[in-house]
């Protein structure tokens, strides 16, 4: 087991070193660093000179990936690949192309704000999903599981946005019981909190409840399950302490994955709720062409998915000892 | 009978447990109902922390992250009515007149330009341009006005700054600067400008206005290759101690650099000196360019421990203005407070009629600021900002279009009014033409519709009538716009409005509506068969194709573009979309390789060499390589001969002459089809006095007034919860989920 984590924490590094140059690539032949300067600059002020000076104080003064005026180990270090991107691989983001703030002091700020909307939401969601999931589950072909199902449908099809504006005009304008939006840290945060997490539960629900119906249903009609019916048990202890358990696996295949979506936050419920998290702050940089931030972004989302898929593994050998790794 | 008793065991069994469960589920229900009532009576939507709402406090937002309030750097509109309302320039724009007039600030009266000619000799009146080789303002600071109380300023007890070599840890207790204990201040003096002013040429900023100035200001290139040489050789002495530049940048001394342009006379005087005649420099003065920078602050934020404690200039800015910043987080939300070092300022007491009749003199003679505190908050969507203004929560708001219908009514002279609905709530709203121009462009280098002979002007004349401004301003923004006669924006000196100011190539003057309307098509129709182009067909026999070039694809740059195409088709030109991403669009405009833009101007100051400029052969964009503002290329040796004489002339009756030739020289030659000037529309809750829109300055904060009693009446009216529907769902959980239970049970 400590071998084949040893193993796959390995494998992320090239795997990270990868994505580094992609996203590199990516980003600078869309983007050179003139046209990142004029972007910063404005129309006005984006005169030869201005955008010389732009780059100089921003660090992309020198080539993208060899720079030849350098002596020694400078020719590779003093490049925008290595002091812009691979730095990001121990750690070091570096500094916002417009506020020069440090992004990786900013992305730790934000971690918490982002927590605070997407793990409840994760956490309700995932528990209410499973228990509607298995409740219709047992109630197959039935008028209960037919219009669950076209409810799941129907709330599959509105688009989130709709959840949001409709959830801040009927509890923040009708029935004024939260805030439209905004935070405040410290416990002042719960009335801010309360509205972006309902409208993230409800708007998952439809996908949520659809996906693990159908994994109940698989399990539900196995013959460990007849076989506890036939011996009496109560039908909540074989719902809730055989199913659930036999189920777990393609569950956790799922729900690891969401660490990507728990830390980088929720682009739309923190942009229009105004929550200071990490989908805001993308949002933010995307909106302000700073790509810096982008860049950051993306990378540490590629680091988090390798992570979770990581975590997706070894949580696999907990729930099933057959399955053995290594 | 063993099984007998094996099977009643097991049945009883699950009875218990059964019940067991029933009475954990029972008494998670009831949890759940009073955990539900007890945060429903906790309920409020009140944005802010608790006892926010009732204070002194000016609320409004932000939906641009705020960058810097580095006044060497911050350039746009939002960061300037931050950072304006806590440094201060030389002169200011009048609150209530205008149009816009310079008033002192931190100066002792607003400067007036001494020309020297070129064998030294001082030129009297209004001298032409190529005789004058040297210019000087002499400006005098007010004395005795002192700093925010800042820990830049405190003083240790050996004399040394509070914070030198101090540690972060000690600091991050703090979460802002007010905190810090050791805070000082002192008075501003002459040195600092020369900061300001010198801090401009360091490259390490990359100051948005380094190359406008370094046009006009003496000696700021030669300044900028000094602060090079003198960073390079602070930088070799801190990496010998082992410091971190990258994080650590060093400070060169800006009091002691040599700048030309800039002559320390004593601590209360100094001179700008101009390499030549630029009379729109004293605008530029009323700008944070020019806002006195203490070095101690520099000094300060330079500590390795206020860096690591999160610290910066940028981002903490210091002055003397009426406010000071005692929150800063970019993009949450800032605080602002009083100053209390705010020297004696009284709030204007000479206003026009109109001004009087709207209350705007209520104040006069009153010691300013009013309000005690000021928040901005960051918002980035419409709507949240819109229904968070109706329960009172910001005290002025624009309006979202989707709101439009909500918040205007057309009036039955056509002009837009305040909703009787709104109306009723006691708010108000302020109209007012911005000093912006949006316009159609033509490429005038290009064969088919650029160049000047008569042909290619009618082109240009017959598609200007065709695309009717009027229309676009109706059918896309709601009627909040002017359609343009030229370039200049009411309200700008030189902008002629009414009859007079009609542009004769386009438009005509309607008696019966007193409004500008576009001539009638069999006009432009007419002008096309002049023009060579009978019913839109070429002498090729082929329709005109002509191509509309633009960046970015969303759905109102889409429905432009058809509406655009529609207005062409009358003519029976064919018109073609020319789609890319900003960076290659950026490079055709550079390089020429377009034909049709829509392009806009918004004014650094309200001078009309600000706008006319931009049609100066001079400055053309391809012949300038880049460098230049002439996105059209228009070059008429006519036009820049007139423009060469107004460009640094004063004011008077000689200028507003040469304006208007240079008006209608454009309009003939119609390089562009002239746009319109967005209004803007903004409405304002009763408890808040003295708003007046000022779209040059940003120093108006410290004019409004806010009565937070009225306010605080107002959210507790619009905001009690309705929780009715709250208990009513608790209720209907209870009941079903008992009910259950019941059933279970049975």
């Amino acid at each position: 087991m400590l071998a084949y984590i040893v193993r796959r924490i390995l494998y992320v590094i090239p795997t990270l070193l990868g994505v580094n140059v992609l996203v590199f690539v990516l980003f600078f032949l869309v983007n050179s660093p003139d046209d990142m300067a004029r972007q910063a600059l404005g129309e006005k002020n984006s005169d030869p000179v201005q955008v010389e000076r732009w780059k100089e104080a921003h660090g992309y003064d020198v080539p993208l990936f060899w720079n030849g005026n350098a002596s020694g180990i400078g020719r590779v270090t003093k490049t925008v690949f290595f002091t812009k991107s691979l730095s990001m691989m121990w750690g070091d983001f570096g500094k916002s192309d417009m506020t020069h703030e440090s992004i990786g002091d900013e992305i730790v700020r934000r971690a918490l704000p982002s927590l605070c909307v997407t793990a409840p939401i994760f956490l309700a969601t995932l528990l209410i999903n499973v228990f509607l999931a298995m409740l219709v589950a047992t109630a197959r072909g039935s008028v209960t599981d037919r219009v669950t199902q076209f409810a799941c449908v129907v709330f599959m099809s509105i688009s989130t946005l709709i959840y949001i504006i409709a959830g801040q005009y009927f509890f923040a304008k009708l029935l004024r019981w939260t805030p439209v939006s905004g935070y405040l840290p410290g416990l002042d945060c719960w009335k801010f909190l309360a509205l972006p997490i309902l409208v993230g539960v409800i708007s998952s629900l439809g996908s949520g409840i659809r996906l693990y119906r159908t994994l109940f249903l698989e399990e539900i009609n196995k013959d460990y399950v007849r076989t506890a019916r036939a011996k009496g048990l109560p039908e909540w202890q074989i719902l809730f302490l055989h199913v659930l358990k036999n189920a777990m696996i393609p569950i956790l295949t799922n729900v690891p994955l969401q660490l990507l979506m728990l830390m980088m936050g929720n682009m739309m419920l923190e942009n229009f709720f105004s929550i200071p998290g990490l989908g805001g702050y993308t949002i933010t940089a995307l909106n302000a062409q700073d790509f810096a931030i982008v860049r950051s972004m993306v990378f540490l989302g590629s680091f988090l998915y390798v992570v979770g898929l990581l975590l997706t593994d070894i949580c696999y050998s907990l729930v099933d000892p057959r399955i053995r790794l290594g | 009978m063993t099984e007998d008793s094996s099977s009643s065991s097991g049945v009883d069994l699950a009875r218990k447990s059964g019940f067991r469960l029933r009475v954990v589920l029972a008494a998670l229900l009831l949890l759940f109902c009073a955990l539900c009532i007890v945060l429903l009576r906790g309920c409020t939507n009140d944005p802010w922390p608790s006892g926010f709402s009732s204070s002194d406090t000016y609320f409004t937002n932000y939906s641009s992250e705020f960058k810097t309030f580095d006044p060497a750097v911050s350039y746009y509109v939002h960061e300037g009515e931050v950072l304006d309302s806590i440094v201060e320039m030389p002169v200011c724009y009048d609150y209530l007149k205008r149009p816009y007039e310079l008033v002192p600030m931190l100066a002792e009266s607003v400067p007036v330009p001494v020309y020297y000619g070129k064998s030294g000799e001082v030129l009297t009146g209004d001298p032409p341009s190529d005789a004058v080789s040297r210019v000087e303002y002499l400006v005098r600071v007010r004395r005795g006005i002192k700093y925010q109380p800042h820990p830049c300023f405190g003083v240790s007890p050996d004399g040394k700054g509070a914070y030198a070599g101090v540690d972060s840890k000690s600091l991050k207790a703090y979460s802002s600067l007010s905190e810090f204990p050791v805070q000082g201040t002192r008075e501003m003096t002459a040195v600092d400008f020369k900061v300001a002013v010198t801090r401009l040429c360091d490259t390490r900023l990359a100051s948005p206005i380094y190359s406008t100035f370094a046009s006009f200001i003496l000696g700021m290139d030669e300044c900028s290759s000094l602060i090079k040489a003198e960073v390079a050789r602070l930088e070799q002495e801190s990496q010998s101690c082992g410091i971190r530049l990258e994080s650590y940048p060093v400070v060169p001394d800006y009091r002691t650099l040599p700048l030309a342009g800039f002559e320390l006379i004593d601590d209360h005087t100094f001179k700008l000196v101009l390499s030549r005649k630029y009379p729109q420099a004293i605008y530029w003065m009323a700008l944070h360019f020019f806002s006195p920078v203490p070095f101690e602050a520099l000094e300060f934020y330079a500590e390795p421990g206020v860096v690591d404690a999160g610290y910066s200039f940028k981002n903490w800015p210091v002055g003397t203005g009426a406010y000071m910043m005692t929150e800063c987080k970019l993009r949450e939300g800032l605080t602002l407070v009083k100053n209390p070092n705010f020297r004696d300022e009284f709030y204007p007491s000479s206003g026009s009629e109109s001004d009087k009749a709207l209350g705007l003199l209520a104040d006069s003679g009153k010691r300013l600021p009013f309000i005690e505190r000021i928040r901005f908050q960051y918002e980035r969507e419409s709507i949240p900002i819109w229904i968070k203004f109706l329960q009172g929560y910001y005290d002025t708001s624009g309006i979202p279009s989707d709101m439009y219908d909500a918040a205007v009514t057309l009036e039955t002279n056509g002009d837009m009014g305040l909703s009787p609905e709104m109306a009723a709530k006691g708010m108000a709203m302020t109209r007012s033409v911005t000093a912006i121009s949006y316009y159609l462009g033509f490429n005038m280098l290009d064969p088919t519709v650029g160049g000047l002979t008569p042909e290619k002007k009618k082109l240009r004349q017959a598609i200007s009538i065709a695309v009717d401004y009027q229309e676009f301003i109706d059918v896309f923004m709601n009627g909040r716009g002017v359609p343009g006669q030229s370039i200049l924006p009411p309200g700008i000196y030189g902008c002629v409005e009414g009859e007079a100011g009609v542009n004769p190539f386009v438009d005509q003057w309607d008696a019966e509506s007193g409004k500008t309307v576009r001539q009638p098509l069999a006009r432009a129709k007419e002008l096309m068969v002049e023009a060579g182009y009978p019913n839109g067909i070429g002498p090729d026999g082929k329709p005109l194709v002509l191509y509309y070039d633009a960046s970015g694809s969303s759905s109102q740059s889409k429905a432009t573009f058809l509406w655009l195409r529609e207005k062409m088709s009358q003519l029976g030109i064919v018109l073609e979309e020319r789609l890319t991403d900003l960076n290659r669009f950026r490079d055709k405009i550079r390089t020429g390789q377009w034909q049709l833009q829509f392009t806009g101007w918004v004014a650094d100051y309200p001078d009309p060499e600000n706008f006319l400029f931009l049609f100066c052969g001079e400055n053309g964009i391809v012949a300038t390589q880049g460098r230049g503002s002439n996105k059209t290329n228009y070059s008429s040796s006519e036009y820049d001969k007139v423009f060469k004489r107004l460009e640094t002339m004063a004011n008077g009756p000689e200028r507003m002459a040469l304006i208007d030739e240079a008006v209608k020289i454009l309009q003939e030659d119609a390089p562009c089809c002239w746009g319109y000037h967005p209004m803007s529309l903004v409405l304002t809750h009763g408890w808040l006095k003295n708003y007046k829109p000022h779209h040059v300055g940003k120093t108006f904060m410290k004019n409004l007034r806010i009565e937070s009693e009225a306010r605080t009446e107002y959210q507790k009216r619009e905001n009690a919860p309705v929780l009715w529907p709250g208990y009513l769902v608790v209720l209907l959980v209870l009941l079903v989920g008992s009910w259950r239970l019941y059933v279970w049970r049975s």
